[in-house]
This record gives structure tokens, C-alpha cells and sequence, in this order.
């Protein structure tokens, strides 16, 4: 009975936030039954301003960005001596690699700026997802593969021009 | 530059909130499970039965919905538990009627069989003279016996509700997936939500396979000796059986304990030299396979603890809880274990 009250009242906000789970490449391979069961395991943390999300040394998950803005630094999060890489808005994803490799981030850290609201997926989760629901764990690894491939042939380029440009 | 101080004051603060917040729930939470009588308990069998079963219910679920998955297995499972309980109920309370009816005829023999060995003692060990052996140990015995007996009532009132109560705790653990820790990730802080969440995996995943192996041993344990006696035809054999598939719960000792009953009615029985000898021998091959087949296969990922930390823990949870005690300090213990293992491993990742 709740239940139903609940999803109706809330349908919307749950719609939109399976819109902007479809919208990540990770899971734009699944069908609308496994995205609702993807979505079970996700966990909607909600963050303050220049509050740390994640820190090198513990990252073992990737997220999305419901609301609000959350910024990717170099360094330490307890030292002045940061930079900026760049800063994700609503509906962009980080941390997709800390899933296949915990030190994937190694040095780099994101922060919270302003208020955010971020589905957090992890890696537990995921090992969870593959040892259960294969199929749905074999869609999701085979986009982490063609993400991880793309950055490749981009670093292969990069060699390339420099390479070129000697 | 003052503004960032602030923010990062405020931030400090907030996170000292929720974290004192968090701990507060965390230990009126751990605590209510002691304060409340019989919660600990059915608590506990409720997460056994969800760790057995849960398996089954993960594989059905990968092709129906988890809502059908959970009740199909739970249905099967106690169906098919009360139908062999019901099916084996006049054998074991023939056998449990008989033990009730013999059962001061085997004490009477054992103190007659004790004063003979008394004497035999005190005749060749002159030192043991003063000592009252006999006296000592049946005194011993019976006040044991007669606190068993006074906390039987209540124990079996409780175990009613317990037994009535864990399956349903269990079903409601097993149907909501990932258990029932997983309805308050929310109230965890951020900052230790990703450990929280990999601990909780990584305990799961450790008590799931030990709990299970640990009762796959005793039934197969169990059912090794109960068939070996029932070919020699040794009286009881059902019955000493199960209670030895109870008692190798327990580490190192359990065994020793599980046929000690058995020895006691060889004995009394007057069986002869070389028969005992075949029942001990018995007992003795099924620990041989236990040691060399079974735990190896069953539960060689599980952390091992020191067979003195094991005797240590066993006393305590005598101390605490009795026989129940025993049987479950050890489970508990490597669960600790095994979490602040992964917690210090945690925090010194953190800081390198």
C-alpha cells in the first residue's frame, strides 16, 4: 500500500533517475528490468560543499551525478597544493575504473561544490552483480573494456602526435 | 582564503555529527540485541538459516523475481525439514523414551563402575587416597544435571518462541537481498560508508561460507557416526549421532565431548575390550575424514584460530551462555576477526 503511494508520488523523481543512469555509458547496455535492478544497488549519498568524495587511496566505486557539481583534483585533499582537472556536471559519471582497478586514481581526489547529490556504485556491489547476475555483470564489464579501449587508441594518438612533432 | 578555513571548520564539525549520530544508533542498536531476552539468539539462527539458504535463493533468482524466488525455497526447505522430522519422529522418540527410562539405571551403573575404579585407584596410587574421586565427580555430575534440569522450562519456552520467530526474521533477511544491514546504509556518514559497505561484503562472504561449511561438516559428521553405529548395533545410535553432529560444532573439543556419552554406555552396557575399541575406532575415522577431507574443502578460506584462543573462547562463551555458548563464541570470534582484520588492513591502506 505504501508502497504504491510511494512510487506515485515519487515516480518522477525515480524516472529521471533511471534517465540518467540509461545515460551512462557503463549501463547503457541494459534493459529497463536490469537497470531497476542496477538501480537497487546504488546508493544515493548526498554531499556538502567541499566535501571530499573520494579520496586515492579508497576509491573502489564510480558516480553519478544527480545534482550539483563535484570537482576532480590533483594532490592531497589535506594539502594546499591542489589543481583543478575538471569539474562534472548533473548527469556526467566518475571513478569508472576504481571498479577493475583500485588504484586506477592514484594522486587525485573529488571534492563537492555546492551541495550535491551522487549515486554511488561500488566496486562490492559490482563483484556481487558478477557473481549473482552474470549476464547483467558481462553488459556492464564489456562497457568498462570499450571505455578503457577508447582511452587507449586517445593515448595511442597522443603518442603518435608527439612522435610526429619530434 | 578565510572562507575556505570556515567551510572546512563547518565541514569538520558535520562529519563529527553524523559520525557521533551514527555511533549512537550503532550501539543502542548492538545493545538492544542483548538487553532484549531471546532477540540475540533469534537473531542469530535467523541469519544462520538466511546464510544456508541464501544461495539457493540467489540461484532461482537470476530467473524469476526475488519476491517468488525467497518463499519457493523457504516453502521447500521447511517442508521438506518437517516431513523428515515427522517421518523419523517414531524412531528417535522410541530411542528417546528408552534413554528416559534407562537413564537412572546408567547413572546407578556408572557410580558403581567409578567406586570400582576408585578402588582400583586407590590401591595402586596411594596418594589418591584422601581425594573422594567418585564423591567428587557424581556430586559434580548431579548438580550438573539438576541445573539443566531447572533451566530446561525456560530454556524450552524460549527456544518455542525462538524456533516460531527465526524463520521469520530469516525470511525477511533473505528476501530483501542484501540483508537486513543494508536498510540503514543510509544513516552511515560518507566518510566511512565505502569501508562500512566492503566490510559488510567481505563478512558476509566470509560467514556465509563458514556457517555453511561448518553445518554441511557436522551433518555429514553426524550422519558418519549415527549409520556406524547403527550397522554395529550400538544402542541409541540415532541419538548419539545428532548429538555428536551438535558438539563438532565446537573446535578441538567437540569431538572429544560428542563421544564421551558413547563411551559411557559402552561401559555401562559391559561391552567388551576389543568393541569399544571398534566404537572408538569409529569416532576415530570419522575425525580422520573430518580433518583431512572435509575441512580442507569446506572451510580452508576461513581464518584459523589458535587452538588456545579456541579453548579460551570456549570457556568464555560457557561462562556467558552455556552449551549454546559454546557452540556459537567460535563463529562469532572469527567474525570479529575477520572485521578487524579488514579494518586495520583498511586504515593502514589509508595511510600509505
Amino acid at each position: 500500500m505504501l508502497e504504491v503511494f510511494f512510487e506515485n508520488f515519487f515516480k518522477k523523481e525515480i524516472d529521471s533517475e533511471i534517465k540518467i543512469i540509461k545515460k551512462c555509458p557503463l549501463f547503457s547496455k541494459l534493459t529497463r528490468k536490469e537497470l531497476s535492478f542496477v538501480k537497487s544497488l546504488l546508493h544515493s549519498r548526498i554531499y556538502v560543499d567541499g566535501e571530499t568524495v573520494f579520496k586515492s587511496s579508497v576509491g573502489t566505486g564510480m558516480y553519478i551525478i544527480l545534482k550539483g557539481e563535484v570537482s576532480i583534483l590533483k594532490g592531497n585533499p589535506n594539502s594546499e597544493n591542489t589543481t583543478l582537472i575538471s569539474t562534472l556536471k548533473t548527469g556526467q559519471f566518475f571513478g569508472e575504473l576504481a571498479l577493475v582497478d583500485k588504484e586506477a586514481y592514484k594522486n587525485m581526489f573529488a571534492q563537492s561544490a555546492g551541495n550535491s547529490k551522487l549515486l554511488a556504485f561500488f566496486q562490492s556491489d559490482f563483484s556481487l552483480i558478477l557473481d549473482n547476475h552474470p549476464k547483467i555483470g558481462v553488459k556492464i564489464l564489456s562497457q568498462i573494456c570499450e571505455i578503457l579501449s577508447h582511452r587507449l587508441k586517445k593515448a595511442e594518438h597522443h603518442i603518435l602526435q608527439i612522435d610526429s612533432n619530434k | 582564503m578565510t572562507s575556505s578555513i570556515q567551510i572546512q571548520k563547518r565541514i569538520k564539525r558535520l562529519i563529527f555529527f553524523r559520525l557521533a549520530f551514527f555511533s549512537i544508533i550503532f550501539t543502542s542498536l548492538i545493545a538492544s540485541l542483548f538487553i532484549i531476552k531471546g532477540l540475540f539468539i533469534t537473531l542469530l539462527l535467523a541469519f544462520v538459516l538466511s546464510f544456508i539458504l541464501n544461495p539457493p535463493v540467489n540461484f532461482l533468482s537470476r530467473w524469476i523475481p526475488r519476491n517468488y524466488a525467497t518463499p519457493l525455497v523457504f516453502i521447500s526447505f521447511l517442508g521438506g525439514l518437517s516431513f523428515l522430522l515427522y517421518r523419523s519422529l517414531p524412531l528417535l522418540s522410541e530411542q528417546f523414551n528408552k534413554l528416559q527410562t534407562e537413564f537412572p539405571n546408567y547413572i546407578e551403573q556408572f557410580s558403581i563402575l567409578l567406586n570400582n575404579w576408585q578402588n582400583h585407584l586407590e590401591n595402586n596410587f596411594f596418594f589418591l587416597k584422601n581425594l573422594n574421586l567418585s564423591t567428587k565427580l557424581i556430586e559434580f555430575l548431579s548438580s550438573f544435571g539438576e541445573t539443566f534440569l531447572q533451566e530446561l522450562p525456560s530454556t524450552l519456552t524460549q527456544s518455542f518462541t525462538i524456533l516460531l520467530l527465526a524463520p521469520f526474521f530469516a525470511f525477511y533477511i533473505t528476501k530483501s537481498r542484501l540483508g537486513l544491514i543494508r536498510n540503514f546504509y543510509p544513516l552511515v556518514p560518507n566518510q566511512v560508508f565505502e569501508m562500512f559497505l566492503t566490510l559488510h561484503h567481505k563478512i558476509n562472504k566470509q560467514i556465509g561460507v563458514f556457517v555453511r561449511g561448518r553445518i554441511l561438516e557436522a551433518c555429514i559428521v553426524g550422519t558418519i557416526i549415527g549409520v556406524g553405529l547403527l550397522i554395529l548395533n550400538f544402542p541409541f545410535a540415532i541419538l548419539l549421532g545428532i548429538f555428536a553432529s551438535f558438539t563438532n560444532l565446537i573446535p578441538y573439543l567437540g569431538p572429544i565431548i560428542g563421544s564421551l556419552p558413547v563411551l559411557l554406555v559402552a561401559l555401562v552396557n559391559d561391552y567388551e575390550i576389543s568393541q569399544i575399541l571398534i566404537v572408538m575406532g569409529l569416532f576415530f575415522f570419522t575425525q580422520v575424514i573430518d580433518s583431512m577431507v572435509l575441512v580442507p574443502i569446506l572451510l580452508a578460506r576461513i581464518v584459523n584460530l589458535h587452538p588456545l584462543t579456541v579453548i579460551i573462547i570456549i570457556i568464555a562463551g560457557a561462562q556467558f551462555m552455556g552449551i549454546i555458548g559454546m557452540i556459537i563464541s567460535i563463529p562469532l570470534v572469527n567474525a570479529l576477526k575477520v572485521s578487524i582484520t579488514a579494518i586495520y588492513q583498511h586504515i593502514s591502506d589509508n595511510i600509505y
